[in-house]
Parts: structure tokens; C-alpha cells; sequence
């Protein structure tokens, strides 16, 4: 069960919110617990139990640790257990079981960071298993995140207030998210999914720079609004989850673009690996391969087919040309600065799209056709699509402008805009229902 | 402008809407939309409103054109040709069906070598479409010749002395070659997109739309005229074509049942002969998808399509109406779609959309008027 679907919608949620609302306040922990393990169970009760061991292993592990906690090598045992069962338990899962429990990507970094903060402040442990579960497992982030750091989410777990104006922001922002990911989104993954159907060596040149387009545009939507999903669930409950997303195509460089892209992630890889790495202090070698590292881990995080590990050495090495060679250069030309992110990073989510390296390398011969020739190609066919999904691109443009922004924050709490809002929650229902919507693409990882 | 007197007006306005919609859509699950799934378990009943609305806004606008042809004396089309077919003597068309009547009294028992006398569903070794994709037999709708009828046939058929010649009763397929498709229009889905916009021929009138079913196809746009956009059934009414191409049916396999949707199919070819008289229709079997799907999908699997292809084969009369199959060209030796030819296991990809036009041009009619 997703965010976005009928039975999450019209069952689980409105359920869950009433009891939420009137349960007292010191029980409202368990509830969400207990939900969120229902959450879990309903698509698949392994993937619950899963969840429910993970949590208590690492729990248990928390409290050996601050058993000694004046003893930083007593700590640090016990810190890599955790590491080794959390990783050999995520790995085991992504790369060599048949099925993915539902979150396992998202929540194991979670607890790491929890094991990792109690390594770092013992003193600032879970005051019950309930409490460390809640933190774990609460369902607004438990598929695909924001990946929340315990330091940061603990305190939330423990006190938060709710009021009316936060349920009312809270969903203004979830329904915001759903029609991010099924007006946009979905839409233009179609025509991601029809230029597949069709065969790369089919495709013209210019359909295949569109396609490209379409799908990093997809792909932003589509986690962008799980995001807002997730982040307006979480206000609904009295949580204040981080923001995950920031105008990435606002970025003038590939490291801002991931500054503003997958906050929570990349937040997670600086404070819990680059910083212990040694981060930016131990010279320019060091720092470089430390940030080819960083990515490196970010791909394999993805998935370990070759494209994932190709996509993250990539934009590693993008990264690490921009720190001593072209930073400059880009800070000084802003122009130039947003075109080079606007075609490079179309780019490297081809890579990340296309995990088989024939089609990859047959997908770039399309999209720079004096490589190679293609077979069957309609010239024209670019417009045919075009035609179609010209008024998703442009929706897509309008909602990413810095005015958008503005008209949200002067606005949003009108009742222009929640009839607005209140409309597009039944337009996506009625697509919903009609099939005319695509589970999240993060589920995936 | 700030909501400043109910402070969840978004929260209420939901919530309000839901129950009302949730309440309406339990209601209608039982009367007007009962043949939507209403098991009341995998999905909240609020899908079956939705569903009821979608139906609304493509099947009954589309039914709604032709229905009155489609429900002459109270029974459909189809029904009647399935009655006709199973050799019922006291069923016939009304004289102005635009679906023609097999011509009983000329050929006696006609449906004994006719597409479509086997059992719907019941597939016969006669029956067109009905032997294992890849294997056409000799009984493929058209491959009767004229001239090589039964002896019981002929001797009902001895013509009067001083009649004209008579018009051969049925025809059978020969090749063809591109200009022959200069006045043909093909009809149909995403899978006919992909014709028009791969197979390399501009000869051809495309009237195809993704996501196009039988039920909304006279209502999808075709053309523009003047800079307004027609719809099929206009344009129809504007232009005339020598050939039609009708090839659809894979969309609409979630809706209704087979019953329904030969309804509709039968309605729309009665339709299309009604607004081109002069046309030869081929009705084009829906191709097979990729086994993998087949075995995972209740739906959209290989057995059902194959019970509605030997349904839009029985409409054949291989007179003005015939039945092709390109599962033929495109099916591998598991009579599944061939997995070479597909990425999304539905799809042929762009390079052998060609192959349609192949299996075209070597299925022609050619009538000599």
C-alpha cells in the first residue's frame, strides 16, 4: 500500500486520523506504532516482520552500547555490529533476495543513524522500544523517506504539539503531492514508457532529447510528491519532517543540484560517511576520493547494476571537476552555469534510467545520432508526442517557478486555493481509479 | 481572503465529499453500477463511482450513436449473427441491417465452411483464429475459393439461365501491394499508433488514438477540417474509403465481459458499413501478448484474447467483411508474441510494426467491379 493508493486514501488514513485525533496524548506513540506496522504488514507481513526485527536488533544494540558508555571502544564494538547487520541485512535484500520489504533502503539508514548518534551522544538514548520503533517505523516516511536523522527526530517523538492549522497545512501539501505525482509525474512517465515501447533504435533524435526530458522530469514529480506526501502527513500528526526536495533545477552546479535533490539522503552520506572520512580537511587527493567514494556509495545504494555504479562515479567525477576546476568558472557565469546543469543532469538519469548498457549506449547514439544510425525512425515523431505532452512539460515549468513559490506562501490558506486543491484531489482519485496511475518510482529502492 | 472562520474548510469539504461520494457509490454499486467490481474488499466502493464515471464519459456517449441500429427488435446485432450463425432458420436481420446477412439462400449451408460456426469460445479446427497463432490453416476466413465450393452448395446454387452473373459469393485473400492501401483507413488503438508513426508507409488514413476501445472509437478524434478537429464518426460522414481497418480491442478487456464487447464490436462494424457502404471491413484479430504477461495477468492474457478473436472472426462473411489475424507473423513457436518483437509485452516495437503491413499485403481483397 503506497501513499497514493484508493485503500491509503478512503480506508487507512481517514481511520487512522480519527483515532489519532482523539486519542490522548501519551498513547498517540503506540497508536502510530501500531499503525505503522499495519502500514507495513498489509502489503506484505514479511516485510513487516522485517521491519519489527530490524528495529529491535538495532534497539538492543543501542542499549549494549550505553551498557559502558564511558568506554568509546566498548561503543564503537558495538557500533560496528550494527553497521555489519544493518548492511549485510540491506544488502542481502537489495542484491541477492527475490523481494524488497517494503522501506528497507529508507529505514535502515534511519536506524544506522540512530546507532551512529548514540555512538557519537549516549546520552541521548530512546526512552522506550516504543518510542525507538516510532522513530523507525512511523508510516508518513517509512517507504520512501524523508531518511530522518534520530538527532534530529527524537525530540518530535517524544513532545509535538498538533493543531488545526498544521492538518490543515498538512494536507493542502499531501494533496499537492498527489497531484505533483499523478498530473505530472505520471503523465510523462507514459511517454518515458511509450519511447521504450517503441525501441530506442526506433526513436528520433529529437524524441529522444524529449523522452530524456520526460523522464527527469518524471522522476523529480514522481519523489518530489511522495515528499510533499510524506512531509503532509507528518504535519497532520504534529511532525515536522525535513524537506526533501529544494528547486533542483534552480541549481548552477552538480553539487548544489544534489544539495537541493534528496536532501534527506544527502545529508545522511555527509553527516554519517564524508564527515567520518575526513570530509574536505585532509587535502585535495584525499578529498576527492572521499567524494568519489561518497557517490560511489550513493550508486550502490541505488541498485548494483552497472549503470547505478556508472551514474554515482559520474557525478563524482563532476563533482570533484567542479570542487578544483570548473567551480569558478560556474560561479561567475550563471547562464552558462544553469545550462550546463540543465543538459548534464538530463544525462546522467538516462544512466540511471537505463539499466541495460546496449539500450544505454544505443539510447545515446539517438540522442547524438552521429554515432550510430537507428532502424525504422519516424523524423517526425517528435511532434506527434509532442503534441501531447507539451502541456504536462509546461504544467511542470509553472509549478517549479520561483512565483509558484510565492503564490503558495501568500496563498495557501485560502479558499481559492483549497477549492483549487480540493479539485485536484478528486481529479486524481478519478485517475486513480481509471488506471491512469503508476506506483512511485522510489518504491523501487 | 484568509480562511478565518472554520479553520479546516479543506479537511471538512474532503471529508464531507467522501462520505457523500462513498455513500452514492454503495448505492449505485447495486443498481446502476453493479457490473463494476463491487467486491467491496480490494477496493473502496468509491472506485466503482469513478469507474461508473469513466464508463460515462466514453462508453455510453459512444454506444449511444449507433444504439438504435444495434438494438433492432430489441435484440442486438450480435445476438442475431450468433443465432444466424448457429443455423437457427427462423432468425433473420431486418432487411436494413448494415450488417449483412450471410446469403442463406444461395449457398444452403453456409456456415459449415464459415469463420465463426464453431462454439464462441468453444474453438473448432474449422474456425478462423482459432488454431494455434503461427499455424494458419486452410480454413482461414477467405481462403475458400470462390470457385471450389461444396457440391451440396453448388447445387443450390445454379444460377437462372437468363440472370446476370452472379456476384462471387465470397472471396479470398491475394497479395496486394502498397497502392492498395491508398484508400484504406485503419482504426484502432496505441498498437495502430505505432503503424502510423513506425511502419514507413504515408499512404494510409490513420484513425488511431491511444487508448482507444470499441466503446469510444466513433467519438475519438480522427481528422481536422477546416481547423476543427472531427470525430471518427464524422468524419467518416465526410470522407469515403475503399478498405477499413479495424484494429481494436486489447484496452477493453477489463471492462465488461466478452458478451458486451462483442456487442459493441458488432454495433461499430454495422456502424462503419452503414457510413461506408462500399468498404471492405477487415476485422483484425487483437494480437497476442508476450507469454510472461499472459501467465501473470488475469486480464490481459493470451486464452482470453483468443476467445474474443474467434468472436470477431465469427463476424466474418468474407464477402464484405474479413477476418485477419496477424498472430500469425508475430507469435512465437509457444503461440505467445514473439518476446523479440516486444519490450513491453504488449507492444510490437517500432521496428516490426512493419510487419502488420506485410501480413496486409499479402491478406488483400480485390473485387473486380
Amino acid at each position: 500500500m503506497g501513499l497514493s493508493d484508493l485503500n491509503f486514501l478512503f480506508r487507512f488514513f481517514p481511520v487512522f486520523l480519527l483515532l489519532y485525533i482523539l486519542c490522548p496524548g501519551k498513547y498517540r506513540n503506540g497508536l502510530l506504532f501500531a499503525a505503522s506496522l499495519i502500514f507495513c504488514g498489509l502489503g506484505d507481513v514479511r516485510s513487516m516482520l522485517v521491519l519489527l526485527c530490524s528495529l529491535t536488533v538495532n534497539y538492543i544494540l543501542i542499549l549494549l552500547m550505553t551498557l559502558n558508555s564511558d568506554s568509546l571502544s566498548w561503543r564503537k564494538s558495538w557500533l560496528f555490529i550494527a553497521i555489519l547487520l544493518n548492511a549485510g541485512l540491506l544488502c542481502y535484500y537489495k542484491y541477492a533476495a527475490n523481494t524488497l520489504p517494503v522501506g528497507i533502503s529508507f529505514y535502515t539508514f534511519t536506524l544506522l543513524s540512530a546507532d551512529i548518534d548514540i555512538y557519537r551522544c549516549p546520552q541521548n538514548i530512546p526512552g522506550s522500544w516504543l518510542e525507538f520503533g516510532t522513530f523507525a517505523a512511523m508510516f508518513p516516511k517509512l517507504l520512501s523517506g524523508p531518511v530522518t536523522a534520530y538527532h534530529d527526530t527524537i525530540g518530535q517523538i517524544r513532545r509535538r504539539n498538533t493543531d488545526w492549522r498544521k492538518v490543515e497545512y498538512g494536507l493542502s501539501l499531501m494533496i499537492a503531492g498527489l497531484a505533483f505525482k499523478n498530473l505530472i509525474a505520471d503523465p510523462l512517465g507514459t511517454l518515458w514508457h511509450e519511447i521504450r515501447t517503441v525501441g530506442f533504435e526506433s526513436i528520433s533524435t529529437p524524441l529522444a532529447w524529449m523522452g530524456m526530458a520526460a523522464f527527469s522530469v518524471q522522476l523529480l514529480f514522481d519523489f518530489q510528491g511522495y515528499s510533499l506526501m510524506a512531509i503532509g502527513l507528518g504535519s497532520m500528526l504534529g511532525f515536522e519532517l525535513p524537506q526533501n526536495f529544494d528547486h533542483p533545477y534552480r541549481a548552477c552546479s552538480v553539487s548544489e543540484y544534489y544539495r537541493r535533490w534528496h536532501i534527506s539522503l544527502g545529508r545522511w552520506f555527509r553527516d554519517y560517511l564524508y564527515i567520518p572520512l575526513g570530509g574536505s580537511r585532509r587535502g585535495m587527493a584525499r578529498t576527492g576520493l572521499n567524494l568519489m567514494i561518497v557517490w560511489l556509495a550513493t550508486g550502490i545504494w541505488h541498485g548494483i547494476t552497472v549503470n547505478f555504479l556508472l551514474w554515482g562515479l559520474t557525478l563524482g567525477l563532476l563533482i570533484v571537476l567542479e570542487k578544483y576546476v570548473i567551480g569558478n568558472f560556474l560561479s561567475t557565469h550563471r547562464l552558462a552555469a544553469h545550462l550546463y546543469v540543465w543538459l548534464l543532469l538530463p544525462l546522467t538519469w538516462v544512466i540511471f534510467s537505463i539499466t541495460d548498457l546496449e539500450s544505454l549506449k544505443l539510447y545515446f547514439t539517438r540522442l547524438f545520432p552521429f554515432w550510430g544510425g537507428g532502424i525504422a525512425v519516424n523524423p517526425g515523431d517528435w511532434l506527434y508526442h509532442g503534441r501531447t505532452y507539451a502541456g504536462f512539460f509546461l504544467a511542470a515549468l509553472a509549478v517549479s517557478c520561483p512565483l509558484a513559490d510565492r503564490l503558495w506562501k501568500k496563498y495557501w490558506n485560502t479558499l481559492i486555493t483549497k477549492g483549487i486543491l480540493f479539485v485536484l484531489f478528486w481529479i486524481c482519485v478519478y485517475r486513480i481509479v481509471n488506471g491512469l496511475h503508476n506506483p512511485f518510482l522510489y518504491l523501487g529502492f | 481572503m484568509k480562511t478565518q472562520k472554520h479553520p479546516t474548510p479543506l479537511l471538512s469539504a474532503l471529508t464531507a465529499s467522501m462520505l457523500c461520494a462513498s455513500l452514492f457509490a454503495g448505492i449505485s454499486a447495486h443498481s446502476i453500477y453493479q457490473k463494476y467490481n463491487t467486491d467491496g474488499w480490494s477496493q473502496p466502493v468509491i472506485a466503482v463511482l469513478m469507474q461508473g464515471l469513466a464508463h460515462h464519459s466514453t462508453a455510453s456517449a459512444s454506444v449511444g450513436a449507433y444504439v438504435d441500429i444495434a438494438n433492432i427488435s430489441g435484440q442486438s446485432l450480435t445476438e442475431k449473427l450468433q443465432e444466424v450463425s448457429s443455423g437457427n432458420p427462423d432468425t433473420t436481420l431486418p432487411e436494413n441491417s448494415p450488417v449483412r446477412q450471410p446469403d442463406t439462400t444461395a449457398s444452403g449451408d453456409i456456415s459449415a465452411g464459415q469463420p465463426g460456426t464453431g462454439q464462441p469460445g468453444n474453438p473448432s479446427a474449422s474456425q478462423p483464429g482459432t488454431g494455434q497463432p503461427g499455424s494458419p490453416s486452410s480454413s482461414q476466413p477467405g481462403a475458400e475459393q470462390p470457385g471450389n465450393v461444396p457440391a451440396d452448395r453448388q447445387k443450390n446454387e445454379q444460377p437462372e439461365p437468363a440472370a446476370p452473373p452472379a456476384e462471387p459469393e465470397t472471396y479470398s485473400f491475394s497479395e496486394v501491394t502498397q497502392e492498395y492501401f491508398d484508400d484504406a483507413l485503419f482504426i484502432g488503438d496505441s498498437r495502430v499508433c505505432g503503424v502510423e508513426l513506425y511502419s514507413g508507409w504515408d499512404n494510409i488514413t490513420y484513425y488511431a488514438q491511444n487508448g482507444m476501445t470499441i466503446y469510444n472509437m466513433f467519438q475519438c478524434d480522427a481528422e481536422k477540417e477546416n481547423g476543427r478537429m472531427l470525430s471518427v464518426e464524422e468524419a467518416l460522414q465526410t470522407r469515403s474509403f475503399g478498405k477499413i481497418y479495424l484494429e481494436i480491442g486489447i484496452n477493453e478487456m477489463g471492462t465488461g465481459n466478452v458478451d458486451s464487447f462483442m456487442e459493441a464490436y458488432g454495433n461499430a462494424v454495422a456502424r462503419l458499413q452503414e457510413l461506408q457502404p462500399d468498404a471492405i471491413i477487415y476485422v483484425c484479430g487483437i494480437m497476442y501478448v508476450k507469454q510472461s504477461k499472459s501467465e501473470s495477468d488475469p486480464i490481459f492474457n493470451n486464452p482470453n484474447i483468443k476467445e474474443r478473436n474467434d468472436r470477431i472472426a465469427a463476424l466474418a462473411d468474407n464477402k464484405d467483411i474479413f477476418y485477419l489475424d496477424i498472430n500469425e507473423l508475430v507469435t512465437d513457436e509457444s503461440g505467445h508474441l514473439n518476446p523479440a518483437y516486444t519490450w513491453d509485452e504488449v507492444h510490437l516495437l517500432g521496428k516490426y510494426d512493419a510487419l502488420w503491413l506485410e501480413y496486409f499485403c499479402s491478406h488483400g481483397i480485390v473485387k473486380n467491379i
